[in-house]
């Protein structure tokens, strides 16, 4: 049917709210869309990044640097991977910073807080909705697992799931303890981005 | 006819839209499309910090998160009026808390305060109107504020959490109202070598909490509660941790006005005796006398509470007072104050021989990450400092401490210049980070020390104590000393005197501050002093009426600290006799072997005393001596249920803070309407100046994903209402011709 048409079918008002419905329904859909499809390219950048790590170093131009080579997803990302995170069958991959657009396509490690396997406590932060989706069902005991640049596997325990007020002041971590923090908004079922409060998954290293 | 009714239809809905409904639609879908280009806008607004927050055009988008605003809903401003007699400091410290919301507020305000002080009194005050505390079982205080918080009344409750740490609760501080919460306390003034001085915690250095976490009471199924109070989560080894670890934040510098978190402090000192060298070395102050003595004042009036305060002064002329006896008489029964500069050992032979003495010793070096930034810098310094007063005949060793522990030799090593330069090599490289695991690093420094060592055996512990399990460690060091002596080396802007002191006792040795790190050679100097002459010991006070006196056994003194004792008696009349000794604290069991040989015997006659004016706050101080007697015999195994019985009915008899007896003020009349919420808010603490806050800022962690969809399906709703309805208008139409 073509526009025309279906103007004169509806009136315009209902043409508007038909491309109105659409477009909403289409950037819901994108930003899924977006969520999962990027993974898919994150993790082959992962996978390329271990594979120097592994095969990589005879040709490493700078043997003393740190054997991790972060790889971008696309070429025009200003992010990387830095980890992938295990919850029982699913996996996600972990970018580099937790700040702006690049939560959009995976969980970032927020910036600040230790690196990746490092002593201290990593903060890892996602989109309630996307990739985070699943802290809501999470439950005390269960098991967290993060791969760090080297391979190394890092297993985590669920100690704790708490929920913060973001306006009291910043996210205070122990930097004495190793353990690994994901946070993402709270309520889970809220609609309108932006809210003040946060949920906090509090795992610890063992 | 389809043309005619084609065109009427239209004219219709032209003007049924034009009347509402279709605007209605319109305007609807205009205000969600405004939902969406504003939130990411806002969310940017926020991650650009705090400079473009205030711009104007951004502001109308701020209301809902303008962090800064909740963050500090409380504001706080500490005042100290402190008055020196003798031996006594009396202070009264006001909290003034300002609830600049716009919503009934609570505050929740975790605090230091010294760890010998006894708070003997609370007092709320709104405006001319006071409202005086009461002593109340820790659990019925609790009760009582919790009942005055829901009924709307205003309140105020003080809990100990630790002999150092305090928790200040004010329930419903009306919005934009101001109200202060003023405590007074007396404590002993510090005495060491002829320099008095007092001090005044004004912040902390967060702690470490060692031990898996408790579950309990964060179970999956429970209410999810907002954490407001802590940072920390309980543990198996501090189950109290969320409460002694209260959310800290970065000073902030103001362009005008007062500091931020200010405090002023005003003191009077009447030492007694002539003064000399009043100073403070953390702070500029401003020094007046006049005739009754010395009034002092921070220079700027007011200054951050992001470092200790301490007050230093000397005798003039440095003659040391040898004997000093303070009294109170309180519901017929008299309290004495009792502080003796024993004897000195100076003749040049005597010490020398003492510093000849061959010693092990171990240093135990905090690297945890609280210790990261200036703190680790003086640590170093202090340790390469105690290296090069050990001699060729000396052993030694150190071992350093995060979460785990590392030893620089497997045992005990001469100290020549080979090892030295290893050591000192050694100590450059350590960084500051990881956990702060203090047991197993104790554990391993007592069992590389030799029972059967015929050598000093010295143990100098480097540390900012920032732990939350202290008991464990008090009753480690109180099994396992065996001949040893632990000496504690705080380091900081703000450490846990509480553990430096208390360590120390159990360890039998001393504890030494190094605030910054012009002190570090000075205070290590005077470490070594006391480390290389002899000990006083064998103390023994003869009372000439039954008497109850804390400490019940006087420690052994290192030299130029003094005895001080406090104790209750039946009459103020007779002669006190006190005879000591002299020991070098050499190897083999306790100081029964006086090696220094010397005797020496004193007589203070308390007659004299009856015309002597009354110093109040005696009877205070004697009662916190026994209460911190007996927690240190609870550490020692005593039954806890025996030792808080006692504890309570000493708290509420003398009307102290105790860890089983609170302050809890309220008001009779009802303040909040009940229709209004009541907010609870922590005050933060300021970072302990020279450290490392880690914190992170939150993330950005939700999508409109949901909104986009329901907004999506919301159109499709409406586009196939419109129709439905264009298409009854139609068949109203149609029946009508």
């Amino acid at each position: 049917m073509s526009l025309p048409r279906l103007a004169e079918k509806g009136g315009w008002v209902y043409l508007l709210l038909i491309i109105a419905g659409l477009s909403f329904s289409g950037q819901s859909l994108y930003i899924l869309a977006k969520a999962q499809l990027a993974q898919q390219l994150i993790a082959q950048a992962w996978q390329r990044s271990l594979q120097y790590h592994f095969e990589g170093t005879e040709h490493d131009i700078a043997p003393s640097s740190p054997s991790f080579r972060p790889q971008r997803p696309w070429p025009w990302a200003d992010t990387w991977p830095v980890a992938q995170l295990r919850y029982q069958q699913q996996s996600f991959y972990v970018l580099e910073g937790a700040q702006g657009e690049s939560l959009a396509f995976g969980p970032g490690r927020v910036q600040g807080s230790a690196s990746i396997g490092a002593s201290g406590t990593t903060v890892l932060g996602g989109h309630r909705d996307t990739h985070f989706s699943f802290l809501a069902s999470i439950k005390l005991g269960e098991l967290l697992q993060l791969q760090d640049g080297g391979g190394n596997w890092h297993r985590y325990k669920v100690v704790a799931t708490e929920v913060h007020d973001s306006r009291l002041g910043d996210w205070q971590i122990d930097s004495q303890r190793d353990q690994l923090h994901l946070i993402t908004c709270y309520p889970f079922a809220a609609l309108v981005p932006g809210g003040p409060l946060r949920y906090v998954v509090v795992a610890e290293k063992f | 006819m389809f043309n005619i009714r084609r065109r009427d239809l239209g004219r219709h809905l032209e003007t049924l839209w034009s009347q509402g409904a279709g605007w209605l639609v319109l305007s609807l879908i205009a205000l969600l499309l405004n939902i969406l280009v504003a939130a990411p806008a806002r969310a940017d607004e926020i991650n650009s910090g705090n400079a473009n927050r205030y711009h104007p055009e951004a502001g109308q988008l701020l209301f809902v998160q303008d962090e800064n605003q909740f963050t500090n809903a409380i504001h706080i401003q500490t005042s100290a009026t402190v008055t020196v007699s003798g031996l006594v400091a009396e202070v009264w410290y006001q909290q003034t808390f300002v609830n600049e919301s716009d919503q009934w507020q609570e505050a929740v305000y975790v605090f230091p305060l010294p760890e010998n002080a006894a708070i003997n009194y609370m007092e709320i005050q709104i405006g001319e109107r006071k409202i005086v505390g009461e002593i109340k079982e820790k659990r019925e205080a609790q009760r009582i504020y919790q009942a005055a918080k829901t009924a709307g009344k205003k309140a105020a409750l003080l809990d100990q959490e630790r002999p150092n740490l305090f928790t200040q609760k004010v329930a419903n501080i009306a919005p934009g109202e101001t109200l202060a919460v003023q405590l007074r306390y007396v404590e002993q003034i510090g005495y060491s070598a002829g320099q008095f001085s007092w001090r005044l915690p004004t912040t902390l250095t967060p702690r470490y909490m060692p031990g898996p976490f408790l579950a309990a009471g964060h179970e999956q199924n429970s209410t999810i509660s907002i954490n407001k109070l802590g940072w920390s989560l309980p543990t198996t080894q501090v189950s109290d941790a969320d409460r002694i670890s209260p959310f800290m934040r970065n000073l902030v510098v103001p362009k005008k006005g007062l500091p931020d978190n200010p405090i002023s402090i005003d003191i009077h000192l009447a030492a007694g005796i002539p003064l000399a060298k009043i100073e403070s070395p953390y702070h500029q102050i401003a020094v007046n006398k006049d005739s009754q003595g010395h009034s002092i004042a921070l220079a700027a009036g007011a200054e951050s509470m992001d470092r200790d305060f301490v007050l230093q002064w000397r005798s003039a002329n440095n003659d040391t007072p040898a004997a000093a006896l303070f009294r109170e008489t309180l519901d017929n029964e008299d309290y004495l104050l009792l502080m003796l500069v024993p004897p000195t050992q100076t003749t040049a032979a005597e010490f020398k021989r003492n510093a000849a003495l061959p010693r092990d010793l171990i240093f135990i070096l905090d690297t945890s990450g609280s210790m990261a930034g200036t703190s680790m810098q003086q640590a170093r310094a202090g340790l390469k400092r105690a290296l090069q007063q050990l001699g060729p005949e000396d052993r030694f060793n150190i071992i350093e401490f995060d979460s785990s522990y590392s030893s620089l030799f497997a045992q005990l090593q001469p100290a020549d210049s080979y090892t030295v330069a290893e050591a000192q090599r050694w100590v450059d490289r350590l960084q500051a980070d990881g956990g702060t695991e203090m047991l197993p690093a104790l554990d391993a420094a007592l069992s590389q020390m030799q029972n059967d060592s015929s050598q000093l055996q010295q143990i100098i512990f480097i540390t900012d104590g920032a732990v939350g399990n202290e008991t464990e460690l008090f009753a480690r060091i109180q099994q396992k000393l065996n001949n040893s002596r632990l000496f504690t080396v705080g380091i900081g802007s703000a450490p846990n005197s509480y553990f430096m002191r208390k360590a120390a006792q159990f360890g039998r040795g001393t504890f030494t501050y190094i605030g910054n790190n012009h002190e570090v050679s000075k205070k290590m100097d005077e470490l070594f002093a006391k480390l290389d002459s002899a000990i006083g010991s064998n103390f023994h006070l003869e009372w000439p009426t039954s008497a109850e006196m804390w400490p019940n056994k006087i420690p052994d003194l290192y030299a130029g600290e003094p005895l001080v004792a406090v104790a209750k008696l039946d009459a103020v009349n007779g002669v006190v006799k006190l005879t000591g000794g002299f020991a070098t604290a050499v190897g083999g069991g306790d100081n029964s072997g006086v090696a220094g040989g010397e005797h020496w015997a004193r007589e203070f006659n308390l007659d004299e005393l009856q015309t002597l004016p009354q110093n109040p706050g005696i009877a205070s101080l004697w009662a916190r001596a026994k209460i911190s007697a007996l927690e240190d015999e609870k550490i020692a195994g005593r039954n806890p249920d025996e030792v808080r019985r006692e504890v309570v009915a000493l708290g509420l008899r003398h009307r102290l803070v105790t860890a089983y007896t609170s302050f809890v003020a309220q008001e009779k009349a009802v303040a909040r309407p009940f229709d209004n919420r009541l907010v609870s808010s922590p005050v933060a603490n300021l970072v302990a100046r020279g450290q490392q806050l880690q914190t992170v800022s939150y993330p950005k962690t939700a999508t409109p994903r949901w909104l986009y969809a329901l907004v999506g399906v919301l159109c499709f709703i409406a586009a196939a209402l419109y129709r439905f309805l264009s298409r009854c208008t139609l068949v109203v139409l149609t029946d009508r011709t």
